[in-house]
């Protein structure tokens, strides 16, 4: 029969706490012994489980039965005891209240945004069915690139994974109908787009697959935050034309609140052409195989997974190889979940703040029990007394429990209200590009998970005074309550305080770590010198700059005028700046005399800048000559490469001289080739953790773009000469907004906002965790102190003195102290692994960062145990001795 | 004669068992009778629950029987249905009756 079988004790006593006393709750825990003996046989672990859910299913229910009939229990009375009793012990009550609303804040605000980023579905039916589809290339590994015309059409002829594909580009508009010309953010999009995704209109409509727009009648769909923002809500504004980039649109729709994809997007523009719309130019791109600049976007169909859609689009790439081995050779396909594509390099960031948030909420626990415990055994004596004047066990655990609720509710409480604000700032502190920030607020199911850890840790250490308190027992307990307490409690005691400290240790030296991150990056040369310099962007509309002689034109007259205002040093144009967002892809070019090898493609990133651009942010001249003024239309074509193209493409020799082309057939006689006459030194292309790229730089004289940069190098503040700059564009064109107005420096920081960010949240919570530790160890020592009240006492009576009391309560501590550093040192070593994707520039087991957290935990970790040391000297030892 | 007392659906079902069961009902039985019968698992709890509060209407009594001695002193709950008990039920099944007087045929199984 499984005599030995006895269930679970802990399910057994917890159970117990809220049953009413009487013969039917023994018959009750009697039944559910016999049918778990039973199970037994069966399966002892399975029989433990089955415990655990039918103890809590009668818990439960008769929690809630207990609940219903308030008015007629005790819990009014046990409130007020309760209240009473925290009064009485202000200090006690204010850290265990305070240790609980840090822990209860930090881990609801941390895991709200960690739930809006991570976890919580995209806002579309079927989220998980979304996909992201790139082209690879073989010798970039991960890298995931963006996709030409052709390879879009190809795919959404030939395969059969998906239920629809749609491609989408940004492109920045400038909008010209309204009195000021404004820059807004959009995206152009194939006639699939919102059947893709899965969104309705909220109003007017939304065009469907085959309803692409045509060269004359374009269309525009509206996000709810701009219809909101400029258009006040208005249903007029449906059939209203926006004029966008020299063009007229109609508005025919506004989509539901809360749908931006991607993120921050207010326009939605339906090309006029199979594929959307180049940002550089007005033309249909439907036959160009080897540029690729668009996102593709699919709906997996129904009941195929990413695997097999994977699978399918990888044969599709090799037959694609196959036919056009030019420019497919070697070519592969990735299909990504959408929302892993959005999260991306978040989540291993996100990773490590949860789990430095769970470190976190396990110290305020850890604190909460400790204190508690503490508590409890001053109280042993109340409470044995209690008993032995006929208290009911039943009634004194009910009474505990109601104290360990207003407890935590006394920390639950300020706790989600700092939840609140926490979440705010992190929002309003966190940089550009975290995906999905608008969706972030306080979860309330957090929240409530929080505050049940929180409860259940009251709970079972609330109850700890208890623990060998049965009835009858109570003489035995008067006896020994007040002299030294058993053994294992302060066993339990000391292993808490231990781990708080290594815990504490673990986020000390992330925080740490992060720093020196920081200032790793900070120090990164960019290759450039960004001080001291203004950049602004122009986008020139088509209907305007139909060809690279107007941009062109336009540039250099804008140069002209910016160049003669007071201030400026020097002044110059580029496609696309160091480290701002960047045309995303590498283009193709072919070198002169050169034939690729099989699967080989020469790839560079593409850019046109005017004289004097290098000079202006001082970027080395390595070899040959600058781009000058007299590389115009009507010279030979140019080109200047930096170092990594010249090392890459021309390794060991000097690429001046060698001709090469991004357009074109290299055998086709009339192809333009532009001839290498410099190297520059490598800039940092879009992150500072991230290796020099190869890049080439057309003149701007002969291969203007109609979107640009221009970098001003001034002798003062930069910030100086916003408004003549902007004077100076507005004469030459008084249509064109200028836009993105920042120094460089500036924007050289903000691409370090992210972990900036990192560090400021991780160095919050090891302040925090330092905090909790230090109360932590406050508690254990005082407590130590107290219960040796009587042998203080007596040992100053017999003549030590209060040094050496002090300094022996100071050695009780350390030894506590020093074991947790040595295991904290340990758990950061196993968890180095963990923070490795986010250091820079620092080794993870860096001996400065560890050493210096360790004196920072040592320092910290003495003030809290001289406060109860220097009480310890102060007792009289009379008094001790007498009241013990 | 004051009304019979109202009965919830689950109260019936634990009514009906503890009869059905017979002299030996006690909870882990009835709750067995009752999962049998209609197919779902039942909730300990709710059972437990519903008991005290049938007992507390005075539709149910029990009493403690401590003659099984595996379950170490500790006594079984042995259930009975009072007489006021059985007039609930009794109201149920005319009430159910009534409503159903004239679309039995509408209520036969499907063929």
């Amino acid at each position: 029969m499984g005599e030995d079988a006895r269930p679970p004790r802990l399910a057994a006593m917890l159970l117990s706490i809220v049953m009413p006393s009487g013969w039917a709750t023994d018959a009750l825990m009697a039944d559910l012994e016999e049918e778990y003996r039973r199970r037994w046989r069966r399966g002892p672990v399975r029989a433990g489980v089955w415990y655990w859910r039918a103890g809590l299913q009668v818990g439960a229910a008769y929690a809630w039965e207990g609940i219903r009939r308030v008015p007629t229990s005790s819990l009014p009375q046990d409130l007020r005891f309760a209240v009473r009793s925290f009064r009485r012990t202000p200090g006690f009550t204010s850290l265990a209240a305070f240790t609980l609303a840090v822990g209860v804040a930090s881990a609801t605000s941390v895991f709200s945004v960690a739930d809006a980023v991570l976890l919580r579905p995209l806002p579309f039916p079927h989220p998980d069915r979304l996909v992201h589809v790139w082209v690879t290339e073989p010798d970039r590994g991960e890298w995931r690139e963006v996709v030409a015309g052709v390879t879009y059409l190809d795919w959404e002829r030939d395969a059969h994974s998906f239920e629809g594909l749609a491609a989408y580009r940004r492109i920045d508009f400038n909008r010209t109908d309204s009195e000021f010309p404004e820059r807004v953010r959009g995206i152009s999009v194939t006639s699939g787009f919102f059947t893709v995704l899965g969104v309705h209109a909220a109003l007017g409509r939304l065009p469907g697959p085959g309803e692409a727009a045509s060269g004359s009648d374009r269309t525009v769909v509206l996000a709810d935050a701009l219809w909101r923002s400029r258009f006040g809500s208005d249903r007029g504004a449906l059939g209203s034309t926006l004029v966008l980039n020299g063009k007229p649109h109609t508005v025919v729709g506004v989509l539901p609140p809360g749908v931006a994809f991607p993120e921050g997007t207010l326009l939605y523009v339906p090309s006029p052409y199979p594929v959307p719309m180049d940002p550089l130019s007005d033309t249909d791109r439907s036959a160009d195989r080897s540029a690729g600049y668009m996102t593709v976007l699919g709906r997996l169909a129904e009941g195929v997974g990413v695997p097999a859609a994977q699978a399918e689009m990888g044969a599709l790439a090799e037959e694609m190889a196959r036919a056009y081995p030019d420019t497919k050779g070697g070519e592969g396909v990735s299909v990504v979940r959408l929302r892993d594509d959005l999260v991306g390099d978040l989540r291993p960031t996100l990773v490590v703040l949860l789990g430095a948030v769970g470190l976190l909420m396990l110290i305020a626990c850890a604190n909460v029990a400790n204190l508690l415990t503490v508590r409890a055994s001053r109280r042993r004596r109340e409470l044995a007394v209690r008993v032995s004047l006929g208290a009911g066990l039943g009634r004194i655990r009910r009474q505990l429990l109601t104290e360990s609720t207003v407890l935590a509710l006394c920390g639950g409480v300020p706790g989600f209200l700092l939840a609140i604000w926490g979440t705010r700032a992190l929002v309003a502190l966190a940089p550009d590009g975290i995906p999905r920030l608008s969706e972030i607020s306080v979860d309330p199911r957090v929240f409530c998970f929080s505050m049940l850890v929180t409860l259940a840790t009251g709970l079972v250490f609330g109850l700890a005074p208890l623990v060998g308190l049965e009835e009858g027992t109570a003489a035995s307990a008067l006896r020994g309550a007040g002299r030294r307490g058993r053994a294992r409690p302060e066993l339990l005691r000391d292993a808490v305080v231990v781990t708080e400290v290594a815990l504490s240790l673990v986020l000390v030296v992330g925080a740490g770590l992060m720093v020196r991150t920081l200032r790793a990056l900070d120090d990164v040369d960019p290759g450039f010198e960004p001080t001291g310099v203004l950049v602004a962007h122009v986008s020139l509309p088509e209907s305007d700059y139909a060809d690279t002689e107007g941009a062109a034109a336009f540039y250099a007259e804008s140069l002209d005028r910016i160049r003669a205002l007071p201030g400026v040093e020097s002044a110059a144009t580029i496609l696309t700046l160091p480290m701002h967002w960047a045309i995303r892809g590498t283009f193709g070019f072919s070198i002169d005399g050169r034939t690729p090898d099989p699967g080989e493609q020469l790839l560079a990133g593409f850019q046109v800048a005017s004289a004097d651009y290098f000079r202006t942010l001082r970027i080395p001249l390595l070899r040959g000559r600058d781009i000058e003024a007299a590389d115009r239309k009507d010279a030979p074509d140019v080109v200047v490469v930096n170092e990594a193209m010249a090392n890459r493409y021309w390794p060991g020799a000097d690429p001046v001289g060698a001709r090469i082309t991004f357009s074109g057939d290299p055998d086709d006689p009339d192809t333009e080739w532009a001839t290498v006459v410099g190297v520059v030194a490598n800039t940092v292309k879009e992150g500072l953790d991230r290796p020099a790229e190869p890049e080439a730089f057309l003149s701007v004289g002969q291969a203007a773009m109609p979107r640009s940069s221009f970098v001003i190098r001034t002798e003062g503040d930069p910030y100086a000469l916003t408004s003549a700059v902007r004077e100076a564009i507005h004469d030459v064109d008084p249509s064109l907004p200028l836009y993105g107005l920042l120094s460089m420096s500036d924007v050289t920081a903000g691409s370090l906002d992210q972990r900036r960010f990192r560090m400021l949240l991780l160095s919050a919570f090891a302040g925090a965790a330092l905090l909790l530790a230090a109360i932590g160890l406050y508690g254990v020592i005082s407590f130590s102190v107290g219960q040796r009240t009587r042998e203080i006492g007596i040992r100053m009576a017999l003549g030590a003195s209060r040094d050496t009391l002090v300094s022996r309560v100071v050695r009780d501590g350390q030894s506590r102290v020093a074991l947790g550093l040595v295991l904290g040192v340990f758990a950061s070593l196993v968890l180095k692994r963990a923070i490795a994707s986010q250091v820079f520039g620092v080794s993870v087991t860096d001996p400065v960062t560890y050493v210096a957290s360790i004196l920072l935990l040592g320092a910290v970790a003495m003030l809290a145990t001289l406060a109860p040391a220097v009480r310890a000297s102060r007792v009289d030892p009379a008094v001790a001795v007498r009241d013990a | 004669m004051t009304q019979p007392a109202l009965l919830g659906t689950f109260e019936q079902l634990v009514l009906s068992a503890v009869l059905q069961v017979g002299e030996e009902a006690y909870p882990p039985l009835v709750l067995a009778w009752i999962e049998e019968s209609t197919g779902r698992a039942v909730n300990r709890g709710s059972l437990y629950v519903s008991l005290d509060r049938l007992e507390g209407k005075g539709l149910l009594r029990s009493r403690p029987d401590t003659v099984d001695a595996d379950r170490g002193g500790r006594p079984k709950r042995y259930l009975e249905v009072t007489p006021e008990g059985l007039r609930a039920l009794r109201h149920v099944r005319d009430s159910l009756l009534a409503s159903w007087a004239g679309i039995e045929s509408l209520l036969e199984d499907e063929a």
